[in-house]
């Protein structure tokens, strides 16, 4: 395939008119599926630069994401939460919230569909379950506040919610949260994403900051947490401080991408602490960020995301581009030679 | 042993290698704390350092020493100087700004969490304005009641389906931010108690605020918890109920005011639609702020073309700002309600009430039965005696 201006990376054809509001890729195959405010939810083949299936709903889809090679789940502002089968165009509805349902994630480890909504609860859906949302919904549980995001991993759900509440759920014993915390950002959280190694998330708020933080509570694993600045401008002496909408972590290195409303993707190392990449500035806000099953491509949402209200802004772009060892490797400093 | 990172070592030159009295990295514990698949790396982090060589905000609280945050270091994003080889693009070393050490802040004295707030506001405003807020971490949030931009847009793109015109809802958004705004800017102003900061202005609540939002919304009427949202500046959630019940949450540091209003006197509540008493004033600009309106229609650009749906108020960008903070005019958050269209409760139901200075009469408007001007010199109004109208300009807006 023919290399585009290396910075951005290759433009997918046939973008969403509206905003992008999710994309994902999935785990077995370079497929892409992206949600968004044009009320679509649209499945690209990436090598081929093709659109494969494009499902419309009933009002703007705000989270999808894959169940396998043939199936994925969307979730929206008409408050449904559906199954969509790609080949044969096919959708059915699980279930229902009271809500728009911000965000889906579909936990391999416990067979279910996990949707959150802003109607402050978070359900657990069995996507097995045909006959109708009764018999689907296998549970609710009550937030202190709307759901903006939540991450999996392993048994492990992370629920990040407005007024900067976190709940940390175990999936066997969903009765009550692991863990209650707020977030230790000052301000408005936008994403968490749990680490691929499963010791903790990495929460990003609209402050220009991300934290890390970790699920276990002795003091030694709590004295690793920390939080950063990113993705802020100085102007005059000032910062423009841009939400960081986005972060999305390398399947195997466990370094971690950043998109924010400054149009810039920045890589991370989390471990050294330190900035590895960044990519040249996109056209519009970051509105989501996926890397592919291998880590070899990295999806960029160039989509406009009303943090300013309205204005004229350039029309919604997904970039694929590349992914470089060297953008994404951490890289431990090297010891200085004392005798040097 | 000294704390501090040795700096030669940094360099390559520390004569005393394993005597020297300072740190060296490969002293830091072996452990990979984030395990990202890096093979026993020995991590440059210092745990024990109090001087954090990434520049990052260390927040293991033990670790901060500093009493105050704003203690700047270098950021270290270069590579280190003895490996140029590595072909890093651009940005890596443009890393611009620098990493503060936020201390553990501990809510002990009031002038301190003020300054604390007063520094955020000053140097980390976020661009986006509809944001709760706390000023010490993993602390309950001060100010509460922030709604995301997809919410914002989930509104706006309803309302233009059901013809509301563009220009109601960019105004209507305008009053959110605005209120919100006023918000920030209160809660530095009142003296900081522990827990009672922030939210509401008096004058930002006086139902006019509802009407401003939209003249043309025939929703407003409907929303119960229109108020609310001063009150604690957070939505309520549900019209009556209390934000104020809500008030008792904030817990901890924060010795909570007594509840302003009664809370049991949901009659102050805008919930009844109509009570919008003192007439609301013109739409937007409420008015005790004069100036200070940052937000013009301006930007409004586009024009009805609801096509992509607006969703949006006017671009921060315009003014915001004079003052300490975020100083636009109060602006009434009534526009909270509009939002309430699709459902009884306004979706944010953010607690209210965290920390609801003055205002907390505001929102028990109803009415307005003028009051004594000196009223708005006390900083602390007891249940029952709150104005419901706006302060005069005088009071406005120090």
């Amino acid at each position: 395939m023919s290399q585009p201006p290396p910075s951005a990376g290759r433009e997918l054809a046939n973008p969403p008119s509206d905003g992008i509001s999710n994309l994902r890729f999935s785990n077995t195959s370079d497929h892409l599926l992206v949600s968004s405010w044009d009320k679509r939810v649209r499945l690209y083949d990436v090598s081929t630069n093709s659109l494969k299936g494009e499902f419309i709903h009933g009002g703007a889809v705000l989270d999808c994401c894959f169940h396998d090679d043939s199936s994925g789940f969307s979730v929206g502002s008409d408050n449904k939460v559906r199954r969509i089968v790609f080949n044969v165009g096919k959708e059915d509805v699980l279930g229902t919230h009271e809500k728009p349902v911000r965000c889906v994630e579909y936990s391999y480890a416990a067979g279910q569909v996990i949707t959150g909504s802003w109607d402050k609860t978070v359900k657990c859906w069995d996507p097995r379950g045909a006959s109708g949302p009764e018999r689907t919904q296998v549970g609710t549980y009550v937030q202190p506040e709307r759901v903006y995001s939540l991450s999996l991993v392993g048994n492990r759900l992370v629920v990040a919610t407005a007024g900067r509440h976190v709940n940390i759920y175990d999936l066997r014993n969903m009765s009550q949260p692991e863990q209650r915390r707020e977030s230790s950002l000052k301000y408005q959280t936008r994403c968490v994403r749990s680490y691929p190694n499963g010791t903790g998330y990495a929460l990003s708020s609209v402050e220009g900051r991300v934290a890390m933080e970790f699920f276990d509570l002795s003091e030694a694993a709590q004295a690793k947490k920390y939080a950063f600045k990113c993705h802020r401008k100085s102007e005059a002496g000032r910062d423009i401080v841009y939400p960081v909408n986005a972060i999305a972590f390398h399947p195997i290195y466990g370094t971690f991408a950043t998109g924010g409303c400054d149009g810039f993707v920045n890589i991370w190392d989390g471990n050294n602490k330190k900035r590895l990449y960044q990519y040249s500035n996109y056209p519009s806000s970051v509105a989501a960020l996926s890397f592919s099953r291998d880590g070899q491509l990295l999806a960029v949402a160039s989509s406009y995301t009303f943090e300013e209200g309205e204005k004229s802004h350039e029309p919604e772009a997904i970039f694929v581009r590349n992914v470089n060892e060297i953008e994404v490797k951490p890289k431990p400093k090297a010891y200085p030679n004392p005798a040097a | 042993m000294r704390k501090e990172l040795c700096r030669n070592f940094q360099q390559g030159s520390c004569r005393y290698g394993e005597r020297c009295r300072y740190l060296h990295p490969q002293q830091t514990k072996p452990n990979n704390p984030f395990g990202f698949g890096t093979p026993s790396r020995d991590q440059q982090q210092q745990n024990k350092s109090s001087n954090n060589p990434f520049g990052f905000g260390v927040q293991g609280g033990a670790n901060s020493n500093r009493p105050n945050q704003s203690q700047p270091f270098q950021n270290t994003w270069q590579r280190n100087p003895s490996t140029p080889g590595v072909g890093v693009g651009g940005g890596s070393t443009q890393q611009s700004g620098k990493q503060t050490q936020q201390a553990e802040h501990k809510c002990t004295d009031p002038a301190a969490c003020k300054r604390l707030m007063q520094e955020d506001f000053k140097n980390e405003r976020p661009m986006w304005k509809l944001t709760c807020y706390a000023h010490s971490k993993y602390l309950p949030c001060d100010i509460s009641g922030d709604i995301s931009y997809e919410e914002l847009r989930a509104m706006a793109y309803e309302e233009s389906k059901r013809g509301i015109p563009l220009q109601s809802i960019i105004e209507r958004e305008r009053n959110l931010q605005n209120a919100k705004v006023a918000e920030f800017e209160n809660s530095l102003r009142s003296p900081y108690r522990g827990a009672v900061t922030t939210n509401q202005t008096p004058s930002i609540f006086p139902p006019a605020s509802q009407v401003n939002s939209s003249p043309g919304f025939s929703a407003f009427n409907q929303q119960p918890a229109f108020p609310n949202t001063n009150a604690g500046g957070g939505v309520s959630s549900s019209g009556p109920p209390n934000p104020f019940g809500r008030f008792n949450q904030q817990p901890n540091a924060f010795s909570v005011n007594p509840p302003q209003p009664a809370p049991s006197g949901p009659s102050c509540f805008q919930s009844q639609p109509s009570s919008f008493g003192p007439g609301p004033v013109a739409p937007s600009g409420f008015q005790t702020q004069p100036s200070v309106v940052a937000f013009k229609p301006s930007s409004f650009g586009p024009g009805p073309g609801l096509a992509t749906g607006p969703s949006g108020f006017q671009s921060q960008p315009v003014s915001f700002g004079p003052g300490p903070g975020f100083a636009t005019p109060p602006q009434s958050s009534n526009v909270f309600p509009s939002f309430n269209f699709n459902s009884p409760v306004a979706p944010f139901t953010s607690p209210v009430t965290d920390a609801t200075n003055i205002p907390s009469g505001t929102e028990l408007q109803a009415g307005g039965a003028p009051v004594d001007t000196s009223i708005w010199l006390k900083e602390k109004w007891n249940p029952g005696e709150i104005p419901e109208q706006a302060p005069p300009d005088a009071f406005v807006r120090r």
